[in-house]
């Protein structure tokens, strides 16, 4: 029982005070859309199955000496002509200060690759400067 | 059982240690240390290298406009989002309306052809002022381009903060789904004599580029 607690009260604390939390890595593939000071990548595919409703992720990264401006309200404008449409514009997180993670909803009306087509508002900044980017990306994500 | 009471004790602190890192993350509270004060005189030159002093206009009600033509949000801004028509349709009101760009020299959007080209290409028609020392930003702790300040007719400051509500500058992600122009909205306060309602916004935009 002791044990058990002395397990839990560092768990809770380690994780309170936000130690370990892995820094989020740069990918290296080849990105949806980039600049010298940023970079869109698409996230992990999650299961999707035709019908149901699905996510999938777009990964920020800024270059260089910018980092995310985390005041900017970003959003994917889905462009409404092809299928499936996306269901909002998405919801961001702040991964840390050089990556964030946009996460688009959408329900797939049939099985196989689907694009996601569409513009992605973002915006990242350096001491000197800001930029804001609305680069149009399509994303491909199999479906079930 | 001592130790279990000791480790007890620490997991109930670590869940009150949690839970009020947890709580102490809200929005950073919109401030200003100069609304509700006199607004503070200066004598700046504009683009053509008139002086223009604040005093001069005692008795109007004045806007001013953090400005600088290379921030992506003041660009922005008076290409599709509030600042498009905002100062045209008050100043035919008689409110006098003051861009001020604090940038330093050598700092982005301090270029004097740069500023005149966007008068020209936003269609203009108040005062851009250069305040390349920043000491009339410091003084309104303007932090943000675009940062605006609302004075009434007795030289108070009753206003600053954002343009509006729509983060983005082009007034397309209006917090709360609609879009709310605080200039407006003071403006309209002032003109039915009541008290500014929204006195206190957070800017949003590029920092502004101070020498130091």
């Amino acid at each position: 029982m002791a044990r058990e607690l002395v397990l839990f009260a560092l768990v809770l604390t380690g994780d309170a005070c936000g130690r370990d939390k892995p820094v989020t890595p740069t990918p290296t593939g080849a990105p949806l859309a980039s600049k010298a000071y940023y970079r869109v990548d698409a996230g992990p595919a999650t299961p999707c199955a035709s019908g149901a409703a699905c996510e999938a992720h777009l990964v920020l990264t800024a270059l260089g000496a910018y980092h995310v401006n985390k005041d900017y309200p970003f959003k994917f404008v889905g462009d409404p002509a092809p299928a499936p449409p996306v269901e909002d514009t998405g919801t961001f997180t702040l991964d840390d200060a050089t990556h964030g993670t946009l996460t688009i909803r959408f329900r797939p009306k049939s099985p196989g690759p689907q694009k996601l087509v569409g513009v992605f508002k973002l915006s990242v900044c350096s001491d000197d400067t800001c930029e804001i980017e609305t680069p149009a990306l399509e994303l491909t994500v199999p479906v079930r | 059982m001592r130790i279990m009471t000791t480790l007890f004790t620490i997991v109930v602190l670590a869940v009150a240690v949690a839970s009020s890192q947890a709580d102490s993350k809200p929005e950073a509270k919109a401030e200003s240390s100069v609304v509700g004060k006199p607004a503070p005189d200066f004598t700046l030159k504009d683009l053509t290298g008139k002086p223009v002093t604040l005093a001069s206009f005692k008795g109007k009600v004045i806007v001013l406009e953090w400005f600088n033509p290379g921030c992506p949000f003041v660009k922005r801004s008076h290409t599709a989002g509030s600042l498009v028509d905002t100062a045209r349709r008050h100043t035919k009101d008689g409110v006098v309306w003051l861009a001020i760009n604090s940038g330093a020299p050598g700092k982005q959007g301090n270029d004097l052809a740069m500023n005149t080209e966007a008068v020209r290409t936003w269609s203009l028609t108040h005062p851009v002022l250069r305040d390349e020392a920043g000491t009339v930003g410091k003084a309104y702790g303007a932090t943000n381009t675009p940062n605006m300040f609302v004075i009434n007719k007795a030289g108070t400051v009753v206003y600053a903060g954002a343009i509006d509500n729509s983060p983005d500058g082009e007034g397309q992600s209006p917090e709360g789904g609609k879009l709310v122009n605080y200039v407006d909205a003071a403006l309209a306060d002032l003109a039915a004599g009541r008290a500014v309602a929204t006195a206190v916004t957070k800017p949003y935009g590029c920092g502004v580029k101070y020498g130091s």
